[in-house]
């Protein structure tokens, strides 16, 4: 049944045949058409001279993600957010790059951008110019507080974006803190490319593009829809930290002899306190009048007292086996760590091989979905700076004559390998 | 009411709990016509009391068959009532079927076969249907036929181990519930989008591992790349100050960012009004703050507790450095900037009245999208739903007797 890795399945992707053109920086804009070229979009990614400064930012929350052994000019960032593109480099500034801009603009179904309301006027790729150009793109917007608002020119980060969506405290402390590592601007990303296949499909049936436009804010609070519902209907603040004691042993976490850790969650009525008691060879339990309801059981300090000193007897793996067999939902805490590893990840394509171009074969994951008849995730790793200047000049109809002399004119990089 | 970009698109949703139905809900706000198929003893979400750490939230003025939950995964749909184990409902189900684009489901693969509503069996009543299945870990592999609900999901995932890797502390409430819909409803989209250039069938498959990989995409990648364990756990005294937290005066906290730290120092230090840093022979170089962190957050601490979040945040965008105010989630609700943007807006809700809601996180020029309308009562829709297929009145009783809506005759 599995997929023995992206590279070798030439099946097309369900957005095979649509055009991207993204002048975007770091990951939230960036990251969105890289989702879009997992699905088969052909994207170019159009970078200044300089290039994305994701390109040489040098930490990740808390390591360096420049690999200056590995390739100057690599990072592992800049890596996630631009797989599956092509990079052209143009002096944006110039009359000569925005011509060739155009052009690209002509010939694109979605065309995203996460700068500054004020760097596009300047650009000339605010949605308005865009759209004139081509009134049949999908005009992705990705922004950080959203497109109206007090916070409408601001800038931002993933970190900001959680701190505005209450996010931060979802943490079970008191003092707020982020979720690790980008993964508000994972799902910005993830929420832009939503957007955009939405707004190609509505383009099929109606015949016209439009402006969509998100932002981390709004990805945020997507993300809290219950935690939000709930804040709206409850006549006082709730409680929403993660406390491994208040709800029920059948609802929390144990860890083991081994250091590791299982989880379990809301069983079914009928699967409840005597068939875990009895999985756990303590049947004495059941009926032991200091925890015989839910109620008692809720938050008893006393009873994970008991119930800790008995896990800590076995292995996660021998509880692991013991709950299966009893038909209980209980299963590992994984470590990110033991993800790359997991038999269920690689089997359903959550996490692929991919051969590197200069890292060789490295793990990485894919596209969360697996389709009947199409292909989908990392098809090639990140470009360098302007290595696709030349191939895509050409497709746009410019002549070898032509681009040299945009090259030597400094309008055009045309860097990288090969 | 404007339409939305879905509008004209149907979707039959046959699932249960929220990663599934909370997919068709997404589908639901942008426009699609969505149809929740419940079999007769309803969907056991609509009278599950129990959330996260709430044993509550059975709010006194709803329903019987009424929970949070459920409005929040079956919201912008209607309902019907079909039994599927009654061969009887057969004709209902092929009709429904046959004019839907997409179909949803999170049964588990056993019990679609034993339905007789497995991608197999659906695609001989509509050859151009895009089938959406959402499952605890994937279709395939060792974890295949376990049930998932969403905390088991951020375990296998790593997940439950984002906010440091000592304990795994899932993170609440079911936001990898509403993530694998997310996702899920992203996969329908492009299988839908599939679906018109080829003219065949599509069957796309999801879960919550699935989609919770997809968050991590940095962490993983991350620690593939460095081949050991990266250190995920927030600490504000070992980050630069123009990316800590800091608490203020009436105990709101405010967040910077990823500011190039020597370009930004001076004006941070001129915007608080502590210029003595700047030749604090402790602090004066870059290597020097990042060596002796600990020490200089607790020193700024003692200065940003002395005025209200908002001055603090006045002064430093005045100064051009990115801070916000660290919200929590009532603060969102009221929130000028999530209110203009459509993020949270208010609905007029049958039965609990004026309500601040979540919205669809994108806006789209002159289409609609956010909730449409409340969830349905049980069985709330049969009748009209069954009219627009084609059954006659005398149809629809013939189907009622012989059990196609179960013996109470699908009405709540």
């Amino acid at each position: 049944m599995s997929e023995s890795g992206a590279a070798a399945d030439d099946r097309p992707g369900p957005l095979s045949g649509v055009r991207v053109v993204e002048v975007g920086v770091w990951h939230a804009g960036p990251g969105a058409s890289a989702i879009l070229g997992d699905l088969g979009a052909e994207v170019i990614k159009v970078e200044s001279l300089r290039g994305d400064p994701e390109r040489t930012h040098g930490t990740f929350g808390r390591m360096a993600v420049k690999s200056p052994t590995v390739k100057p000019g690599w990072n592992m960032l800049f890596e996630m957010s631009n797989r599956n593109k092509r990079s052209v480099s143009l002096d944006l500034a110039s009359a000569d790059g925005r011509q060739v801009l155009h052009r690209l603009i002509e010939s694109c179904d979605v065309f995203l951008c996460n700068l500054r309301q004020s760097s596009r006027q300047a650009l000339g790729i605010a949605a308005e110019d865009v759209l004139e150009v081509n009134p049949m793109t999908i005009y992705v917007d990705v922004n950080a507080f959203g497109h109206h608002g007090p916070y409408a020119s601001t800038g931002g980060f993933d970190p900001l974006g959680q701190a505005m969506s209450g996010m931060m405290y979802t943490t079970g402390s008191e003092e707020p803190m982020t979720l690790s590592w980008i993964v508000l601007d994972q799902l910005t990303s993830i929420t832009a490319s939503h957007a955009a296949i939405t707004a190609l499909y509505a383009r099929e049936r109606e015949g016209r593009g439009q402006e969509v436009s998100t932002s981390l804010y709004g990805a945020g609070v997507w993300f809290e829809h219950a935690n939000l519902l709930f804040e709206s209907l409850a006549p006082e603040p709730m409680e929403f930290d993660w406390d491994r004691r208040a709800v029920s042993p059948l609802r929390s976490t144990f860890p083991c002899k081994d250091g590791n850790w299982i989880v379990s969650t809301n069983h079914p009525p009928h699967r409840g306190w005597p068939e875990f008691c009895a999985a756990i060879e303590r049947p004495d339990l059941v009926a032991d009048p200091r925890f015989d309801t839910d109620e008692k059981r809720s938050g008893s300090l006393e009873l994970y007292a008991v119930l800790d000193e008995v896990f800590l007897s076995r292995t996660r793996d021998e509880w692991l086996e013991i709950f299966a067999a009893a038909d209980l939902f209980f299963v590992p805490a994984n470590r990110v760590a033991d993800v790359l590893d997991d038999e269920q990840a690689e089997a359903n394509g959550y996490i692929v091989p991919f051969e590197h171009p200069f890292l060789g074969r490295i793990k990485i994951p894919g596209y969360p979905v697996r389709f009947g008849h199409h292909r989908a995730g990392t098809r090639t790793a990140a470009p360098a700076l302007g290595e696709h200047s030349v191939a895509v000049l050409t497709e746009l109809g410019y002549s070898t004559d032509e681009i040299d002399a945009l090259v030597d004119r400094g309008i055009v990089a045309a860097g990288g390998a090969s | 009411v404007t339409a939305g970009p879905l509008s004209g698109v149907r979707v039959v949703d046959m699932g249960i709990w929220h990663a599934g139905p909370g997919g068709a809900a997404i589908l639901g706000d942008l426009g699609a016509d969505v149809i929740k198929v419940e079999a007769p003893g309803g969907d056991p979400e609509r009278i599950h009391g129990r959330f996260g750490r709430m044993a509550g939230m059975e709010l006194p003025l709803v329903l019987p068959d009424w929970s949070m939950l459920f409005e929040m995964s079956n919201r912008s749909k209607r309902g019907i009532v079909l039994d599927m184990k009654s061969e009887s409902s057969r004709p209902v189900l092929e009709r429904l079927v046959a004019g839907a684009d997409i179909v949803t489901t999170n049964v588990r693969l056993s019990t679609q076969a034993r339905l007789g509503v497995d991608f197999e069996s659906l695609r001989t009543y509509n050859d151009r249907l895009v089938y959406v299945n959402v499952s605890g870990y994937g279709e395939t592999g060792p974890y295949a036929d376990l049930g998932g609900f969403d905390p088991l999901g951020q375990a296998v995932s790593g997940m439950a181990m984002m906010t440091g890797d000592d304990e795994p502390r899932p993170v609440e409430m079911i936001v990898l519930d509403q993530l694998t819909s997310i996702t899920a409803s992203h996969a329908a989209l492009a299988g839908l989008v599939a679906r018109d250039r080829t003219g065949e069938a599509q069957a796309v498959y999801t879960s919550l591992y699935g989609a919770a990989t997809w968050l991590q995409h940095a962490n993983l990648l991350a620690t593939s790349w460095v081949g050991r364990k990266i250190e995920l756990a927030w600490d504000r005294s070992i980050v630069s100050p123009l990316r800590s937290t800091f608490r203020c005066q009436g105990d709101d906290w405010i967040i910077g960012t990823n500011h190039p730290p020597e370009k930004y120092w001076e004006p941070f230090c001129r915007a608080i009004d502590r210029v003595d840093l700047l030749v604090d022979e402790r602090f004066d170089q870059h290597e020097k703050r990042v060596q002796r962190s600990a020490e200089l957050i607790a020193v700024l601490d003692e200065t940003f507790v002395t005025r209200s979040r908002d001055d603090w945040l006045e002064r430093l965008h005045d100064a051009g450095l990115l801070f916000a105010p660290v919200n929590s989630l009532q603060d969102v609700l009221v929130d000028e900037q999530a209110v203009v943007n459509g993020y949270v807006r208010n609905l007029e809700h049958p039965l609990l009245g004026e309500l601040t809601v979540p919205g669809y996180p994108a806006r789209f020029e002159g289409l609609a999208a956010g909730t449409q309308c409340p969830a349905p009562r049980l069985g709330q829709h049969t009748a009209d739903v069954l009219a627009e297929l084609g059954f006659s009145a005398d149809e629809v009783t013939e189907l009622r007797e012989a059990g196609a809506f179960g013996d109470d005759g699908g009405e709540a």
